[in-house]
């Protein structure tokens, strides 16, 4: 959906008077930029909606097939953006009431005190493209390029894919991997399924099954062999597959996990290579 | 985004709509030819881009021009100059109150104070009342949403100004 300015601008003077209430005729640049972009946003929302099939009546698909004005993209828009508020919300009462922050305090403050002040002060009419808060839980997918409610969907979305993948495991298990990959991982600002995620693939280099948690010298010389004997390409590949099949094998949505945690899988590896490579497998397993 | 659509904003003018103002203002003895009516615009555009502000619709040059068409420091001679440094104040101080006083409100404030403590004087105006009072808005003073910006200036005047008590006494010593 392509418009021109002059067609973008009626509706910006529109906002524009609602911002004043009527009370002042002219605002500053940065207030007018701010309304543009929030207009702009509107119409990104209903773009997205309408190549994702969601957040759309039956009666805006209908107008949706037809050629529309911008003022009706902005419209259909803005009630797609509400529409995602809403399902944001839903998925954040969803998700806590059984969130587990496995003792990290970044992400028990991302989740439990800084979210619920987006959901307070998200400006839908005036500043829908204001994300409003910093989230510090860094989860293993870029979202910087998204903003507003869209960034905080994304976000909500990473969190119920790392509860799903770690709920598997015993929460003593995850503390024990965490505070051998960190022994400060209460405090520290890092995502806490890599550890986890390491020590799943260190189980399948060294073929254990997750029952025996614990590694022997056995185990460490099986991984050292493999790298030593396999290239580094050829290694990821077969981890990726075997990773790929263990979600399938043991998760609801395997697929989205495995697409969430692929990412990860070359960074995790290298770390296992690294600590190989200093003889210090032992102290992160 | 660049700001080429604010340029895009600021180049639309209102002709027709203040050479209507002569409607009202002619019996006041204030008439804005064609080519006056072009520069006020014009200066607008200065004011606004030098000010870093947007207009949407109208704008406010209609509004200084029946706001002030009633003035004793106005007429036909320096009608165009007066309202084009009105505007130019007006949005200067739009931005120095931060937005928090309406355009009513300002417009009160200012025809009050140019009426009945400036006699006329844009700069006294602009450098004195209208500064005084924008410190006492960005200090905090909301005294004004509910005066509609209407006898608020004794409040902040610094200047101990002529009473009747006061012109007396002087009276007397001169006699």
């Amino acid at each position: 959906m392509n418009y021109k300015m002059e067609e973008l601008l009626p509706i910006v003077g529109t906002l524009a008077d609602k911002y004043t209430s009527f009370e002042s005729t002219s605002i500053t640049y940065e207030k007018a930029q701010e309304l543009m972009e929030a207009v702009l946003y509107c119409i990104h929302e209903l773009e997205v909606a309408e190549y994702e099939a969601v957040f759309l009546s039956e009666s805006d698909a209908l107008l949706l097939s037809e050629k529309i004005t911008a003022k009706q993209a902005y419209e259909v828009g803005f009630s797609c953006v509400e529409k995602k508020v809403k399902t944001t919300l839903n998925l954040y009462n969803q998700i806590l009431p059984e969130l587990k922050n496995y003792e990290n305090i970044c992400l028990r403050d991302s989740f439990i005190k800084v979210l619920p002040e987006f959901f307070k002060w998200y400006d839908i009419t005036f500043a829908p493209q204001n994300t409003i808060i910093t989230l510090d839980y860094p989860v293993l997918k870029d979202i910087s390029c998204y903003t507003g409610v869209d960034r905080i969907y994304e976000f909500l979305l990473c969190i119920s894919w790392e509860q799903e993948f770690l709920k598997l495991f015993p929460e003593d298990y995850i503390i024990y991997s965490l505070s051998k990959s960190n022994p400060l991982y209460e405090e520290m600002i890092e995502n806490i399924c890599e550890a986890v995620l390491m020590s799943v693939t260190a189980h399948l280099l060294a073929d254990k099954t997750y029952l025996e948690r614990n590694f022997t010298e056995k185990d460490f010389c099986s991984i050292n062999n493999l790298f030593s004997s396999t290239s580094h390409q050829n290694i990821t590949c077969e981890i990726k597959h075997k990773i790929e099949q263990f979600f399938s094998q043991y998760y609801k949505h395997g697929n989205k996990l495995f697409e969430y945690f692929s990412g990860s899988i070359n960074g995790v590896l290298l770390r296992i290579k690294n600590a190989l490579k200093n003889q210090i497998l032992s102290d992160i397993f | 985004m660049d700001n080429n659509w604010i340029v895009l904003l600021q180049q639309q003018t209102y002709l027709a709509e203040i050479m209507e103002t002569n409607q009202k203002t002619a019996r006041f003895g204030l008439v804005l030819s064609r080519q006056d009516a072009e520069i006020i615009l014009e200066e607008r555009n200065h004011a606004l881009q030098q000010q870093r502000r947007v207009e949407f619709g109208l704008g406010i040059t209609p509004k200084i021009i029946y706001e002030f068409m009633d003035s004793d420091f106005i007429d036909q001679n320096n009608y165009t100059n007066t309202i084009i440094q009105l505007t130019e104040i007006f949005y200067l101080y739009k931005n120095e109150m931060q937005d928090e006083i309406s355009d009513d409100e300002l417009l009160h404030f200012m025809k009050e104070q140019f009426e009945t403590r400036c006699f006329g004087d844009l700069e006294y105006l602009e450098g004195t009342c209208l500064n005084i009072f924008s410190q006492a808005v960005r200090a905090g003073y909301r005294g004004y949403q509910s005066s509609q910006g209407y006898g608020e200036y004794g409040r902040f005047d610094e200047v101990q100004r002529w009473d009747y008590e006061l012109y007396q006494e002087a009276l007397k010593e001169l006699l």
